[in-house]
């Protein structure tokens, strides 16, 4: 188990070296700079700027020096001067964690129920509608359910706000970016838990459970439920990485001041700091993600230690 | 079944656009269905004169006709003030005239649109609600903190009929409803429709037209091409990427293979999408860049599926008969590995069409979608996005959601059955 931690650790910090040197090289390479839209600037003042931001360096010692700057916390937005960028993820990624936190709970909580309730009616009405349904909720992008959902529960039924954020103070204006961020993949844990289920409900180690005597809903949840939740455990890294991507449209449909809203608006104005910042909180979220749902696999699946 | 009739039906479609969809998608026309506020007839100007023995004062393409018969919808129009205090309504001014009246009923048959000009929040006030002073106003009206707001209602009368006969673009005969009038003054916003010389100017919109005035049939219609090609040649270009980089590790095996697959993995936990957004912000927007963006994401899963096959497949007798019959290692790769492995491939690619078009729909939607053919044509993330900030006009989002939802599922359904085809016991992708 020690052993796969530290490759899965090690894979990690390789991952987020490619993100932030791929990134590097792309705001690098493309035409036109952080200081080119600006009023004219005089001569003194963009080179004072350049300075600044270590624009006049040659190329591998801008790298450095900006590999320098984020693990100090120094990197700065070419936009809001005096501000730097991990001030403004710090400010921008609670209210996308939140969202994106009750958005994964509920995919899995729905996902999983209606996953465990197709498994156990397979092939009756119960199963089929719920696939049904699932196919549609794969099928529809996450920005045609939030602005459908707007449109009938915010405008034409009034029951829930359109559009807005005030945290926890009013939770009313979580529940519609929650439910469309959600949507597909709830669709995709369910399933990913029915067949799962599916797949060991017919295997020896059930059988026995079934054969010592456990009641049903013990058989299913302790043995059937366990084997049969491990590809959604291994399903959560990605399902973060795809509510995350998620998020960006949810907060622009909903006005969410988030990260992902922050992401966007920082790449139209160039604001190059800010975006590489926010593609490496980004990054680093999703390793994080992908080393737990890493860990609460081998821990689900007792054949995992001892393989890898 | 019905997924591939669906398939099969949405290609046709799109593949005839240019004969099928009925109108340029660029080109502004008339309005079917509730108009958006301030639209002008296309063949009209704002307003339009005309006086018997005078010129006329109407676009040329009018005044050339002989016989012109109007059909118009006379709306009255008014702007009120809505002031609150501590969540009541205040004051309901009526701004021709400065008249405060107690109510506004917006609830009534003749008001046919409710405007808001200034104030509240975007898409709240709508008709069928009523204001009255000393009641708190509907849920939805009033942002929190911002206590006026200015409205504009809009009340239709019956059609009215106009005819007119014209020489050499001077106006001989002016009828209202049958009944010879002096001069006639025509708001091109009121008018729905124009005959010339016994001729209807204006065409046909089966989904009516969004707030340009454009046809939304032929521009779903038209995004459809961009999606689809997008959609198609991503697909082929990750088909390419991902066959030989798979072939090629499945292959050589050993280092190669590990290493290759190492960097699969890697890649996989990048988070691609922010990267494709950074490209696509960064550098000049074309469709060659997001053929290669997107199909660049969509490689990996491919590169695992052919590596995985070719693993199966290469310790087989016919690869070691290829080997002993002197073929080299690019032969056997492409004319036994490859085509041997294809099931699956195209089981695999014909799920990759709908995920890319997703991408790219989400990309438009963002608002980092590209033209096609050298024109502005956006394709369906984009007129969903369009869609959802009309709220006034909810068939501006609905059309392509559903229209662009449907060809998503086909395609699903499609790629499922495939799968279930190819492969009975398959898991869950």
């Amino acid at each position: 188990m020690l052993r796969y931690l530290l490759k899965r650790l090690a894979q990690a910090a390789v991952v987020l070296l490619v993100l932030i040197t791929v990134s590097f090289i792309l705001i690098r390479t493309a035409p036109g700079g952080p200081f080119d839209r600006e009023r004219a600037m005089d001569a003194g003042a963009r080179a004072e700027r350049e300075r600044q931001y270590h624009l006049d360096r040659p190329l591998p010692m801008q790298y450095v020096l900006f590999l320098r700057d984020i693990a100090t916390g120094d990197l700065r937005s070419t936009k809001y001067e005096g501000e730097t960028v991990h001030e403004r993820i710090a400010r921008y990624l609670p209210v996308s964690m939140l969202l994106g936190a009750i958005a994964l709970l509920l995919a899995v909580g729905v996902g999983v129920s209606a996953g465990v309730i197709a498994a156990m009616r397979h092939n009756r009405p119960a199963d089929h509608v719920a696939m049904v349904v699932a196919m549609v909720g794969l099928a529809v992008p996450t920005f045609v359910v939030g602005p459908l959902l707007a449109l009938v529960f915010g405008l034409w039924l009034g029951w829930l706000p359109v559009a807005g954020y005030a945290g926890w103070a009013k939770p009313e204006y979580l529940v519609l970016p929650a439910l469309a961020l959600a949507l597909p993949y709830a669709a995709r844990i369910a399933r990913l838990t029915r067949a799962g289920m599916l797949e060991v409900v017919n295997q020896d180690y059930v059988r026995t459970a079934r054969a010592k005597g456990l009641g049903e809903r013990a058989v299913v949840i302790r043995h059937v439920l366990r084997g049969g939740l491990l590809p959604v455990v291994s399903y959560l890294g990605p399902a973060a990485t795809d509510i995350l991507t998620g998020s960006l449209v949810i907060e622009a449909v909903f006005g969410i001041p988030g990260l992902g809203a922050e992401f966007v608006t920082s790449a139209f104005n160039r604001d190059y700091n800010v975006v590489m910042g926010t593609v490496i909180a980004y990054g680093v979220l999703l390793v994080v993600f992908n080393l737990l749902s890493d860990i609460a696999y081998g821990l689900l699946d007792p054949r995992v230690g001892h393989a890898a | 079944m019905l997924g591939l009739i669906v398939v099969a039906l949405v290609g046709l479609a799109t593949l005839l656009t240019p004969w099928l969809a009925p109108h340029d998608p660029e080109r502004a026309h008339h309005w079917i269905g509730p108009r958006p506020p301030g639209f002008v007839h296309p063949d009209c100007a704002a307003q339009n004169r005309f006086r018997v023995g005078a010129p006329a004062e109407a676009p040329a393409r009018l005044l050339a006709a002989r016989r012109l018969e109007f059909t118009v919808e006379e709306r009255e129009r008014s702007d009120y003030r809505v002031a609150l205090r501590r969540g009541l309504v205040r004051s309901i001014t009526r701004k021709e005239g400065s008249v405060e009246v107690p109510r506004l009923d917006l609830a009534a048959p003749e008001v046919s649109a409710v405007e808001l000009l200034d104030g509240g929040v975007e898409g709240g006030p709508r008709a069928g609600a009523v204001l009255s002073v000393g009641e708190p106003p509907p849920a939805g009206w009033f942002a929190p903190g911002v206590g006026v707001m200015e409205l504009r209602v809009a009340a239709t009368r019956p059609p009215v009929g106009y005819a007119i006969d014209l020489a050499d673009g001077i106006p001989t005969v002016l009828m209202r409803d049958g009944v010879a009038v002096e001069a006639v003054a025509l708001r091109g916003e009121d008018v729905r429709r124009v005959v010339a010389d016994g001729r209807e100017l204006t065409l046909h919109h089966l989904l009516g037209t969004d707030h340009a005035g454009r046809d939304l049939l032929s521009r779903v219609l038209w995004g459809g091409q961009v999606s689809l090609l997008v959609g198609l040649v991503a697909t082929i270009v990750s088909l390419v990427i991902g066959v030989l980089v798979g072939a090629i590790s499945g292959y050589a095996g050993g280092r190669t293979d590990r290493a290759v697959m190492g960097a699969v993995d890697v890649l996989y936990a990048v988070p691609f999408m922010f990267l494709v957004i950074l490209l696509l912000t960064l550098f000049e927007r074309s469709l060659l860049l997001l053929f290669i963006a997107l199909g660049a994401v969509q490689w990996l899963t491919m590169a695992r599926i052919v590596r995985g096959q070719v693993l199966s497949l290469a310790n087989r007798e016919f690869i070691a008969a290829a080997r002993m019959s002197g073929a080299s290692h690019a032969r056997i790769i492409l004319r036994h590995l490859i085509p041997n492995c294809l099931g699956p491939v195209i089981v695999y690619a014909t799920l990759t069409v709908p995920a890319v078009i997703l991408q790219e729909s989400f990309l438009s939607f963002l608002g980092l979608g590209v033209g096609f053919a050298g024109r502005q044509i956006d394709s369906w993330g984009a007129l969903v996005n369009e869609g959802a900030k009309a709220t006034q006009h909810p068939w501006l989002l609905l059309v392509p959601a559903l229209w662009m939802s449907a060809t998503l599922l086909a395609l699903n359904a499609l790629g499922d059955g495939l799968r279930d085809a190819f492969d009975p016991r398959g898991g869950e992708a």
